[in-house]
């Protein structure tokens, strides 16, 4: 039998179960399998929706999945994730955790007719229905104001786990969820904890590369310090840069770094630094004594090119945020949320005054153009006075 | 001897010319660079039009794997294909991640089927980057025009790139002026328009339109690289290094930017002020053969020997090229390696083969450094088998160099008459220079004056040397124009016509006590006019400035014989046995004055 033909029995075998640990029904795999023409969302899980009977509510289960490649790093962070989450219990704006590992047998019949019992450990988080995609996607139908709205909603959600020392190191849109689908009552959420840490999580590898998302990963995280605690933080940060540089453009912030070459040279010109030093300490050192020469070199992409859709009125305001969030030495992050979150409020409110002005404006116009009309009526029928009762040729 | 009157470093180190590309997207979305000339043509050019137009690929190396990561997020966007087909931002992040993975189609697909459901500019636009990805230029023209073209400056200045591309000028300014008038101050329209203004010769307009450019984008070191051109073609070299100064404080990695500045800088003769920039660069990118040459030439100029082999050798990891190892050779020289010297220039000639232009400058070396080890023969025999064939692609100013050492082999073996012959194919050769006519012509003189003593034919060949400098004394360098100098005033004092020498004398004399040529020369005059303790003191000074003990001896040796020949004049014949006698006898000395001295002994005797 081939991977995809035991996923397929195990999320058949776990969807039969009618209440799974005696409270979860209707259990419905969600990204297995995956619909026609498209690959398996979720690298390393299987995540199953169900109705928590007790709690009365939906709910998310996410299994390992035991069928992918043999990774200890991914199978340890799938057993830490529970215990991160239980950091987060009772916080607001984070992902709660219903049930911590627990763990299903299914009954598997093997070539030759013997059977065997598989293991699988499970946890259950609350489930998040609304993704976030279409102020990414589908840009040209939500305003700047929105986009401002969702992004601090954003920020907020990224606080949130930081204040409790869990960092997330693969922020992404796929890995943002809202509760709501109306913007006024609406709360994100950060899910998928799978390559998160805690400032005392110990290190699971010797040596670190990106753990999240390539394309919203920090420069220093290809340096080798993805799986630094100190710097965990303002590796989020980084995201949140990148992912307001797409919620006004329509390419991927990765694109634009991408396509200045000095990107390049300067990770290659470190990274070749750094593998001078063999202690973590002294290659933070030397990261911070060289990484000096390249401020000037490593701007990242303009997110107020001619091709964005920023507000010219706003664009000051929220460029200088976002360079200060995508600084490519880690040490110049903006990682104050209070700052970030008030530039955010700035531009919002300049927004507002815009709409307001606007229409103070179009108010003007429209009594303008009133006042023009009846002054033309009252000209005419001072004319037809005139002409026609008075008889004096106009 | 000519060698003797030789005025500054025959040794060649040479640094392949680099054009300097014309960037004005530095997006790099255009992908087009205009490249004007080097440093060294461009002024050569004084902003000639120029016919060549290069597209050149933007290079990408891949160390930390992007393309995986594109590959990854366009697998991941296609999932979400089915919903969010209709939305424009989503089929634009489609397409581009489809462009940058490769599968053109795929965007071309979704592109045009967006178009067709509903119009809009921006999908427009991919779909004509698509297309020009794709090679259909003619499809993306049409793409281009149907939007807006008079407010739209994007597919004015794209469809002005695909003109540009297939070399039609002409039509891609008429897009660009219908770009300028949509915005005059629109920053990619004027940095277009002034690649092209300057590409057409047209730099003065070139500058203006940076400048304006400039207005909305201070902080591109772009910019700055492109009005350093233009003021470069313009002559305008204070300028340029302002520019280039501000292009490297921008981006010091900017490649273009420090070939540019450092080329300026070896031309002013001010290598040191590029050592800085150029080791900065290679702290962070040891992989450019242009920049390490550049690294090793400025170090040879200012002295740093060792460093300069070091950037060599670097520069020999990447390339192994001919001229890299007459390079070499030239700094093993210097540092007194003089085996390795000959194994690196022997190189040199070996790997330039048949190449006789590549092949001129570590002949010509290797002719000095046999010239130097007094092997006259060998250096006569490689030199002629050089000069027998084909020189027309050599530049002037080598073959006129190679010419030179030829006519020192040969009088050194006592050749004279071929000399004389030789002397005049060069002259008549029609790839020397102004610079290397005049070196030629001051050695005609020479020739004349002091070998055949052909008074005739040395009053033509002066009248005609003074002409050259007369006309094209911008074009000679100053150098050279001191050696003719030099060459005239000693010439007129061997025929005694002391007020013609005095009067070239006087062009020289900011040079005496600094150059040994120009000190012994005017002492000469002075033991000539019978200020005999003057002259002896300047020929002591001119004795001290020579700078190798062969140099020391023949000047000694000129002074010892022209006070033989005065005391003769004077009728003391005692003093003047005395001199000549120390003329003879000089070990080191010139053959010909022996010979002479030998011949006026014999008369007074």
């Amino acid at each position: 039998m081939s991977d995809d033909d035991n996923r397929d029995f195990l999320v058949n075998e776990v969807c039969k179960v009618k209440l799974l640990n005696d409270r979860y029904e209707n259990i419905k795999c969600v990204n297995w399998p995956p619909k026609p023409g498209e690959d398996k969302r979720g690298c390393f899980s299987l995540v199953f929706k169900a109705f928590d009977s007790k709690a009365g509510k939906n709910v998310a289960i996410k299994f390992y999945d035991p069928f992918i490649p043999p990774d200890a790093y991914r199978m340890a962070c799938f057993q830490r994730e529970p215990d991160i989450l239980n950091n987060l219990l009772g916080k607001r704006r984070c992902l709660q955790l219903i049930e911590g590992m627990s763990t299903h047998t299914v009954k598997v019949v093997v070539p030759g007719g013997l059977s065997i019992d598989l293991s699988c450990g499970f946890f259950v988080t609350d489930w998040v229905e609304y993704d976030i995609d279409d102020y990414f996607l589908g840009k040209e139908h939500n305003t700047a104001k929105a986009k401002l709205v969702l992004f601090r909603h954003i920020v907020s959600a990224v606080e949130a786990i930081h204040n409790c020392s869990v960092f997330h190191r693969d922020l992404k849109p796929d890995n943002m969820k809202a509760d709501s689908i109306k913007p006024d009552d609406r709360m994100v959420l950060v899910i998928d904890f799978g390559t998160a840490a805690r400032y005392v999580s110990s290190k699971l590898l010797k040596e670190y590369r990106p753990v999240g998302a390539n394309a919203y990963s920090a420069p220093e995280t290809f340096l080798g310090f993805a799986g630094e605690r100190e710097i965990a933080k303002l590796t989020d940060i980084y995201a949140l840069g990148c992912m307001l540089y797409e919620l006004f453009n329509d390419s991927y912030f990765i694109q634009g770094l991408i396509s200045n070459p000095n990107i390049n040279i300067a990770l290659t010109s470190l990274w070749l630094k750094l593998a001078n030093y063999t202690a973590m300490e002294d290659k933070i050192k030397c990261f911070k004594r060289e990484v000096v020469n390249f401020y000037k070199v490593v701007e990242p992409p303009d997110i107020a090119s001619a091709a964005s859709t920023l507000p010219s009125s706003i664009s000051h305001i929220i460029k200088y945020l976002y360079e200060g969030l995508v600084k490519f030495d880690y040490n110049q992050r903006q990682s104050n949320y209070d700052l970030i979150r008030s530039r955010i409020d700035i531009a919002i409110k300049i927004l507002d005054n815009e709409i307001h002005q606007k229409k103070v404006i179009e108010r003007k116009k429209q009594y303008k153009a009133n006042l023009a009309d009846k002054l033309q009526r009252k000209e005419a029928k001072l004319n037809h006075y005139l002409q026609n009762i008075k008889r004096i040729p106009c | 001897m000519l060698n003797s009157q030789s005025f500054h470093k025959l040794k060649e180190i040479e640094a392949q010319q680099k054009d300097i590309d014309i960037i004005f997207d530095e997006e790099g979305q255009f992908q087009l660079a205009f490249e004007v000339p080097s440093a060294v043509r461009l002024k050569a050019n004084h902003c000639k039009a120029i016919d060549k137009i290069s597209v050149t690929e933007l290079s990408a190396q891949d160390p930390f794997n992007f393309r995986e990561i594109y590959r990854k997020e366009f697998i991941n966007l296609s999932n979400k294909y089915e919903r969010f087909k209709n939305s424009t931002s989503f089929v634009l992040k489609f397409a581009g991640l489809a462009s940058l993975t490769g599968e053109l189609d795929k965007a071309e697909h979704i592109l045009s089927e967006s178009i067709n459901n509903e119009f809009n500019a921006k999908v427009l636009h991919k779909l004509g980057d698509t297309l020009i990805l794709k090679g259909r230029d003619d499809k993306a023209i049409e793409a281009f025009e149907k939007t807006n073209l008079d407010n739209d400056i994007y597919s004015n200045l794209r469809i002005a790139f695909i003109h540009t591309k297939h070399n039609n000028i002409t039509k891609a300014y008429k897009y660009l002026e219908h770009a300028q008038n949509i915005d005059p101050a629109d920053y990619r329209t004027r940095m277009f328009m002034g690649a092209i203004q300057l590409n057409n010769g047209q730099c003065e307009k070139a500058i203006r339109s940076f400048r304006v450019a400039s207005s909305s984008k201070k902080d591109s070191s772009v910019l700055h690289v492109n009005l350093a051109a233009s003021h470069w073609s313009l002559g305008h070299s204070d300028k340029a290094i302002i520019e280039l100064k501000k292009a490297i404080k921008i981006n010091p990695l900017n490649e273009n930017a420090l070939i540019f500045y450092s080329d300026i800088m070896h031309q002013n003769n001010d290598n040191s002020k590029s050592i800085l920039p150029l080791e900065f660069y290679v702290s962070l990118n040891q992989k450019s053969e242009l920049i390490w040459e550049r690294l090793a030439r400025a170090y040879y100029f200012t002295g740093k020997f060792s460093k300069a082999k070091f950037a060599l050798e670097n520069q020999l990891s990447i390339s192994n090229e001919s001229y890299i190892y007459n390079n070499l050779g030239l700094v093993h020289w210097q540092l007194k390696e003089h085996r390795l010297a000959l194994d690196c220039i022997s190189e040199a000639v070996d790997k330039a083969g048949n190449d006789i232009k590549q092949l001129a400058i570590p002949l010509l070396n290797m002719a000095i450094f046999l010239i130097e080890k007094r092997q006259y023969k060998d250096s006569a025999k490689l030199l002629k088998r050089f000069i027998s064939q084909n020189t027309d692609n050599v530049d002037g100013k080598i073959l006129a160099k190679i010419a030179i050492q030829y006519f020192i082999s040969l009088e050194a073996l006592e050749e004279t008459s071929s000399a004389a012959v030789e002397l005049r194919n060069f002259l008549d050769k029609p790839n020397i220079d102004i610079e290397g006519r005049a070196i030629l012509l001051c050695c005609k003189t020479y020739f004349d004056a002091v070998i055949s003593k052909d008074q005739e034919e040395w009053a033509k060949s002066t009248k005609m040397l003074l002409s050259l400098i007369k006309e094209h004394k911008s074009d000679i360098s100053e150098g050279t124009i001191r050696f003719a100098y030099n060459n005239i005033a000693f010439n007129c004092l061997l025929y005694n016509t002391i007020t013609d020498a005095q009067y070239y004398i006087n062009k020289i004399m900011k040079f005496v006590n600094i150059d040994p040529y120009c000190t012994a020369t005017l002492g000469l005059s002075n033991i000539k006019k019978g200020r005999i303790e003057e002259g002896i003191k300047l020929y002591e000074t001119a004795i001290s400035l020579a700078n190798n003990r062969t140099f020391k001896d023949r000047i000694r040796q000129r002074m010892n014989f022209e006070l033989g020949k005065y005391f003769i004049s004077i009728g003391n014949y005692k003093d003047a046995v005395k001199y000549l006698n120390k003329t003879i006898k000089e070990t080191n000395g010139y053959k010909y004055v022996s010979n002479e001295a030998n011949n006026i002994m014999k008369t007074i005797q």
